[in-house]
Order: C-alpha cells, then structure tokens, then sequence
C-alpha cells in the first residue's frame, strides 16, 4: 500500500513538473517573441520619412503630422539650422549672408512609432501628406518597411500559436491532473475501506480513519507540490532556471488541487461496521 | 454497568424481543442463549451501539447510552483479520502502541491457547475458531468495558471454553464483562439468560 502511495505521488510530480514546464515555456516564449518584436519596433523607428516644406507651413504640417496616432515624433529643421549644417559642412562661413538671404525650406523628420505603424498606417500617412499644402517633396517608401511588417507579421502568428496552443494543452493538463488526483484519491481509499472496516472492528479507535483520510488527501498533493515549487526555486535560485517561481500561480493550482482531493472524500465508498 | 430497561424491540413480520431489566456488570461473564432468529445478534448490535431503533431505556452506569460512552468490541460472524496480513500485524492493529505489560500480557494469553508459535504465519492459513481465538485475545487486552460474542458456539466447544478460561480471567480481572450469544446452554455459567418467546429470563 505505501509502494502505491508513493507511485501516486511520483506520477502527480511528473505531471506537475510537466505542467510547470509548459507553463515556463510559453512565459519564455512570449518573452523572446516580445523581445524579437521590440528590435524590429526600434527598426522602424530608426526608419522616418522625411517631408521638404515650406518655411511658412512647416508648423502647421507639423503640428497635423505629429497629431498622427502613429507618430512619435516630428523633428523640425528651420532655415537657420540648414544654413548651419551648410556653411559647416562646405566651408561657406563667409557666405552665411548671401546664404540668409535665400528662401530655403524647412525638412521635417518624421519617426514612426514601431508598434503602431503598418501598411494601413502607411495609407494614412499618405492621406494625410496628400491633404496638406506647402509640401515640396516627400522621401518615404512602403519597401523600406515591408522586411519590418514581414518579420512582425511571423512573430505575431508564432505569437497566436502558442497563445492558442498553450491554453489547449495546459488547460488539458490541468484537467486531467485533477481527474487523476480524484481517481488515485478514491482508489486508494476504496482499497482501504476493508483494513478500516477491520482496524474499527477490532477496537481500533474510532475517527482515526476520518483523520486518516482527510491527511492522505493533503499530502498526496501537498508533497509533489512541494517538491515541484521546491525544484523551480532551487533552479531559479541557481541560475539555472530564469524565472523566478509565480507564486501565485502555485497558489491558485496547490488550492484547486488540495479542493478536488478534499472533495474527492464525499465520492469516498463509507465503511459499514455492521 | 449496563442496564436495559423496558427494552423492546419489534421487527419485521412476528419478530419481537423484550427484556423488562436486564443489567450487565463489570467483570461478569454473561450467556444468553436462545433459537436462531430469536434476537441475540440484534440484542449485541443494540449493546454494541450498531442498531438504535428499539423502545426503552439503555443505560450505561446509570446515563443513557451515548456513542463512545463505553468501549466494546464486538465479535461476529465478520471477521475482523486481514488475511494477507501476518498474525502478528493483526494483533497489534488496534494499537497506537504497546507497552511492554500488553505485550507480555498477549504472549502469555496465546500460550494458554496454544497459539504462541503461529505470530509469523499468515492469517489466511489458521482455522476459523483460531481466527476467532485470536480475535477474542486481541479484544480482551485491550481492556474494553464490554466484550460481546456473538454465537460462542459456533467457533468454540467445551474444550475450547476449558482453554479460555484463564483469558477470560484476565478480562475479568480488567473489569472487562462479556458477553455471550448461544444457541445451546454452556453449563458452568452462572449469569445465563435465555430469550423464550421473545422475552429474556434470568436463569
């Protein structure tokens, strides 16, 4: 009987670690998915359009631009910062004057927002650029993005996938980790009932079968449990494992798991002492 | 002590069973005996607080019976051994654990009755009224208030009777009364009862 005790411990552990890793697994997943889609956000920001406007209009376009929910920033380069840049860049400090007195336009540098800007954005922006007066020249392009939109669109599916996959599967596991510690509890208690039947009968103290029943299920839980969250901080605790054991997570499975055990006692066959 | 009194039970079809008074005391040896179907078994099980559904008044030391009162062990026709299980393993079932005086106690009483070198065999391979022996062994050194038999004389004879007598001493010395249940009367016993047409006489 202990032998069969403790076969039923070890195979609710083996589930419970199983449990444990799938549900590790999609948090890291996630978390690299995340990360992957994060770099390609930074990608498309490092990618702005560029607008050559006329001195007059630049703020009013770009106050309309930066008003673009898909915007994050709209940067401004006036009359005076170009004949800087000139002027420093050919040497034309004596020109600076003649330079002044040209009717240059402003450039506005656009940066997207990587989380919010795809092919519809991508319409909108030109919606909006076709609308709006005062603008000489437009340097922007679908095709600089299209590699970004590709590579996010893949990660949004593997994303979907384990999302759908891992409410599947550990909704499973834990399904049949509850009709299995309700099975073992109601098994092993049925195989019982004939040593209480005689433990009572030859004078044994009556209740302790009660109290015994009620322990077998705490512990026949409680003690994979133990090992399994015992295992998972041991291995965060070392390094060897990232994630730092979700209490709550523990919590809320070692509640449901200790409940169904429990309960498992009203299905409990009652020894009869006549 | 246990008292019944204006006890009554009424069963199924003709079935009746009535004991005007009737008192068990600590340390007695009691016989009832009677036909089959004549209420013995029933009238244990009401003593072993197994079956409640009678008339009048059963007392224990003068307060009526409540569970866990009283210790009683009672033994049937349903054996209470595990058969796979060594001798050994059953006797000391009950126990939390024993001390040293229990044990010696028990090794003594299965020396009375010849069972002494049987502690390593498997439970399954005795004989029925050793079984029952055992059974009674187990029950008495556990001291209960009450120990009932029900139908002695299908499990023990005269000789068998002869060979308990020094087990039944050391219940009687813990204070522990029995009880038992006969179809026919074993001679010898001074507290014998009958169950005649339903009712219980003294003898």
């Amino acid at each position: 009987m202990k032998l069969r005790y403790l076969l039923q411990i070890l195979i609710i552990l083996v589930l419970l670690i199983v449990d444990d890793g799938i549900y590790n697994l999609r948090q890291y997943s996630q978390e690299e998915l995340n990360f992957r889609a994060e770099q390609v956000y930074l990608e498309i920001e490092e990618k702005p359009a560029i607008l050559i406007v006329t001195e007059e209009q630049s703020e009013r376009i770009s106050d309309d631009i930066g008003n673009l929910y898909f915007v994050n920033k709209v940067s401004k380069q006036n009359k005076s910062e170009i004949i800087d840049i000139l002027s420093r860049q050919y040497h034309l400090d004596e020109a600076n004057s003649l330079l002044d007195e040209l009717n240059l336009p402003a450039v506005l540098e656009i940066q997207f927002k990587g989380a919010a800007f795809r092919e519809t954005e991508s319409s909108l922006f030109w919606q909006a650029t076709e609308k709006e007066e005062g603008i000489f020249q437009i340097i922007y392009t679908d095709e600089n993005y299209l590699d970004d939109w590709s590579k996010l669109d893949k990660l949004l599916e593997y994303s979907g996938l384990i999302e759908n996959y891992w409410q599947w599967i550990y909704w499973g596991l834990a399904i049949l980790l509850l009709l299995i510690v309700l099975l073992f509890r109601i098994s092993y208690e049925n195989r019982q009932v004939r040593y209480w039947q005689v433990y009572r009968r030859s004078g044994g103290k009556p209740g302790l079968s009660r109290i015994f029943k009620i322990l077998n299920s705490i512990f026949l839980v409680f003690i994979p449990l133990a090992i399994a969250m015992g295992v998972e901080y041991f291995l965060w605790v070392n390094h060897t494992f990232g994630y730092m054991p979700d209490f709550r997570f523990h919590i809320i499975r070692s509640a449901a798991l200790l409940t169904v055990s429990l309960l498992s006692l009203i299905l409990i066959r009652r020894e009869s002492y006549d | 002590m246990i008292e019944l009194k204006n006890f009554e039970i009424t069963g199924a079809g003709s079935f009746h069973l009535k004991a005007d008074e009737l008192q068990i005391k600590s340390g007695l040896f009691i016989q009832i005996s009677g036909n089959n179907n004549s209420g013995k078994s029933l009238l244990l099980k009401c003593l072993a607080g197994l079956y409640h559904n009678y008339n009048g008044e059963l007392l224990y030391n003068g307060v009526p019976e409540k569970p866990g009162h009283y210790s009683v062990i009672l033994i049937n026709d349903f054996t209470a051994v595990l058969p796979e299980k060594s001798v050994k393993y059953n006797l000391y079932l009950p126990f939390a654990r024993t001390t040293k005086r229990k044990k010696k106690l028990l090794e003594e009483m299965l020396k009375d009755c010849g069972l002494d070198k049987c502690l390593d065999r498997k439970m399954k391979t005795l004989s029925r009224s050793e079984i029952k022996i055992l059974e009674l062994i187990r029950a008495i050194i556990q001291q209960p208030h009450f120990l009932l038999i029900d139908d002695f004389d299908t499990y023990f004879d005269n000789f068998s009777l002869e060979n308990l007598t020094k087990t039944f001493d050391h219940a009687a010395k813990a204070g522990t009364a029995i009880v038992i249940t006969t179809r026919k009367k074993f001679e010898g016993i001074t507290n014998s009862y009958t169950i005649n047409s339903g009712e219980i006489h003294k003898l």
